[in-house]
């Protein structure tokens, strides 16, 4: 019952016309940048987060999270009708969505895709509302050596569980953890890597990182490609037969528990949420010679998954502080600009913030149903927007966002620089969004250690005495073990092929 | 040897261990304290070793392997011109502005694409400079300077 108190306390904060305006605008811009091919959540979210600052924490959060949702939605249906992936999370989506789209079940799909999100929606919220209190008061057992060994699983997870190559990732963690030294040491005041640059004592500002990384080098590498592709498809009529419905709705289920479990992990979320339900369809489906080809279980499955994925991961962030993935560590980095310390305290200390939040995601689900489906006009029409008409207004919004957060110039330049970088890396086929997640965690970790091995008298033992922390630490070389190996090496190859 | 160096691994690889060396040399003065009292300079020592080690063990990697794949040409007009566009911004937003450094960003953005029509980047730069002063300076109170300070 203390459940229902809870969540009756979050609708209270959550329906106050304010909220209400910023969880509407959160949604309807998330939709917005996961129609739009070109913009991320990511990128969008850190050009955002400037504006947010004049808001109370907690309506800040309900717009930023609904922002990252709200993308799972608008995802699809640029998946859908152009082929095109709004968003990385939906690039299965387009295997089977298009299909149906082409023989002129584009509605259906897209049905299909909003119903089963909201189901998986409303789900997830659910887990959150029960799960989170449990694992906050876990979280507060946790000691200095406990909370390092937490973040270095979370650091291996994010590296294992990432598509692409494992020495890649972990490279692409180190850099953002060293880059995350820069500044004046907590502990000593001395300074690191500051070149005597005044902006630079308090630290790179992880705003500016994140749009140079996310924003101006996602510019540099659209602008090489050759001309996007532009082809409208057929929306068609939008409610699905019930032969459709009946093979969708055990593939929303089973995305629902498997995105909701595989959101909580670290290096979960969205992204390998909706790759696993993929293959998961395939995998039971008695007609796997379908996929590819229009089958209907191919989009509810993965969109349902996606969109529970990007739910549950808000659990270790708002429970253990613990980022799971470089969209929560964004939201950890505006957390800690709001003075919210994310962490076990959250839930007790501040429930009016931790429960409107989770009530606001149950209503911005809804909304996003109504914003999705009557509305799906407007988006196709969105669609006809020229990238060479985006990519300025784009760019001119990260220069601002960068500019108004400290009003320093140089910050917009150090902001060119990280684009660069980000380009360089892409180039190389490194993916950059794991090192957000190291720059966040990096003094963190750094605190920690300090703080783990000042209590022990400098004794490196006690990460392996401490039951918690020696558990965690097992499971991380575990993990990282068992991804080395060569056999399972080829499984992870070939489950992220599909 | 020069195709080698064309290897998307081998160059990768490369930068992370000039990130790690970069590391290592600025942070030689910081100190490495005791374990019982970590220094400022263990933490960021460890890393850029790891950095140099990870970054070796990718490049090395990438230039045994039989067939690797080459980095893709750079392009270089949007790399120039977008990156000319935000340190324009930079130089302009405390000296002449807001609406001059808009106006910049979007012209020098836009012809940083291969398909930018004139007439359209003009309206586009002068609806965004209108856009920007109504929207983060009159209605979002952002600390922006309109006219240069």
């Amino acid at each position: 019952m203390e459940l229902l108190g809870n969540l009756a306390l979050g609708f209270g904060v959550a329906v106050s016309p304010v909220n209400l305006l910023f969880c509407f605008i959160g949604t309807l811009l998330g939709t917005l940048i996961g129609v739009l091919p070109g913009i991320g959540p990511l990128g969008a979210i850190s050009m955002l987060l400037p504006i947010t600052f004049q808001f109370p924490p907690v309506t800040a959060l309900i717009m930023l999270a609904g922002i990252y949702y709200g993308a799972q939605y608008g995802g699809s249906t640029t998946s859908i009708l152009v082929n095109l992936p709004g968003e990385t999370s939906a690039i299965v989506t387009c295997l089977d969505g298009h299909q149906m789209a082409k023989k002129g079940r584009g509605g259906a799909a897209l049905a299909v895709a909003a119903l089963g999100s909201f189901f998986a929606g409303s789900i997830s919220t659910l887990l959150i509302a029960v799960a989170s209190p449990p694992l906050a008061r876990l979280g507060t057992l946790f000691q200095a050596p406990d909370y390092f060994s937490l973040m270095v699983l979370g650091l291996i997870g994010a590296v294992v569980l990432a598509h692409g190559s494992v020495i890649k990732a972990l490279g692409m963690i180190l850099l953002g953890l060293l880059l995350g030294q820069v500044g004046t040491d907590l502990t000593t005041g001395r300074q690191r890597y500051t070149f005597g640059i005044g902006e630079l004592s308090d630290g790179i500002g992880f705003v500016t990182l994140a749009m140079g990384l996310f924003g101006v080098a996602d510019i540099l590498m659209n602008l090489e490609r050759s001309a996007m592709p532009r082809l409208a498809a057929v929306v068609g009529r939008l409610w699905p037969t019930r032969e459709e419905l009946r093979r969708a709705a055990p593939a929303v289920l089973r995305g629902t528990v498997l995105g909701s479990l595989l959101g909580v992990l670290p290096g979960g979320g969205a992204i390998l949420s909706s790759f696993t339900a993929y293959a998961l369809e395939k995998k039971v489906s008695r007609h796997p010679e379908q996929f590819g080809k229009g089958a209907i279980e191919g989009v509810a499955g993965p969109e349902s998954a996606n969109n529970a994925g990007a739910q549950t991961s808000f659990i270790p962030m708002l429970t253990l502080g613990i980022p799971s993935n470089a969209l929560m560590a964004l939201l950890v980095g505006a957390m800690s600009i709001f003075g919210v310390v994310p962490g076990p305290r959250i839930v007790s200390e501040q429930p009016q913030l931790f429960w409107g939040l989770v009530a606001s995601m149950w209503i911005g689900n809804l909304m996003l149903l109504v914003i999705n489906l009557p509305l799906i006009g407007l988006w196709v029409q969105m669609l006809r927007i020229p990238y060479r008409l985006l990519h300025p207004i784009i760019l001119l919004l990260c220069c601002i966002g960068v500019y108004s957060l400290n009003g320093s110039a140089l910050e917009v330049g150090l902001m060119a620089l990280f684009g660069i970088l980000g380009y360089a890396l892409l180039k190389f086929g490194f993916e950059p969004a794991p090192m957000l997640l190291g720059f966040v965690l990096g003094p963190l970790m750094e605190e920690n250690l300090r703080r783990a091995l000042a209590v022990s008298r400098g004794d490196a033992s006690v990460f392996i005495r401490r039951p918690i922390s020696a558990s965690l630490l097992a499971v991380s070389a575990l993990l990282l073990l068992i991804v080395l190996l060569p056999t399972v090496k080829k499984v992870r190859q070939d489950a992220f092929q599909e | 040897m020069f195709n080698v160096l064309r290897r998307k691994d081998v160059l990768g690889g490369l930068l992370l261990v000039a990130f790690g060396v970069l590391g290592l040399v600025l942070g030689a003065s910081l100190d490495m304290g005791t374990p019982l009292r970590m220094g400022p300079g263990f933490f960021p020592r460890v890393l850029s070793w790891l950095l140099v080690v990870l970054g070796g063990a990718t490049a090395a990697q990438g230039a045994a392997a039989a067939d690797a794949e080459t980095a893709t040409r750079i392009v270089w007009r949007p790399l120039v011109l977008i990156t000319t566009a935000v340190v324009a911004f930079e130089l302009l937003i405390d000296r002449a502005g807001l609406i001059a450094a808009t106006v910049a960003v979007v012209v020098l953005g836009a012809i940083g694409g291969r398909d930018a029509r004139a007439a359209e980047v003009g309206a586009l730069a002068a609806i965004m400079a209108i856009c920007t002063a109504v929207l983060f300076v009159r209605v979002l109170n952002l600390p922006l300077p309109l006219w240069g300070r």
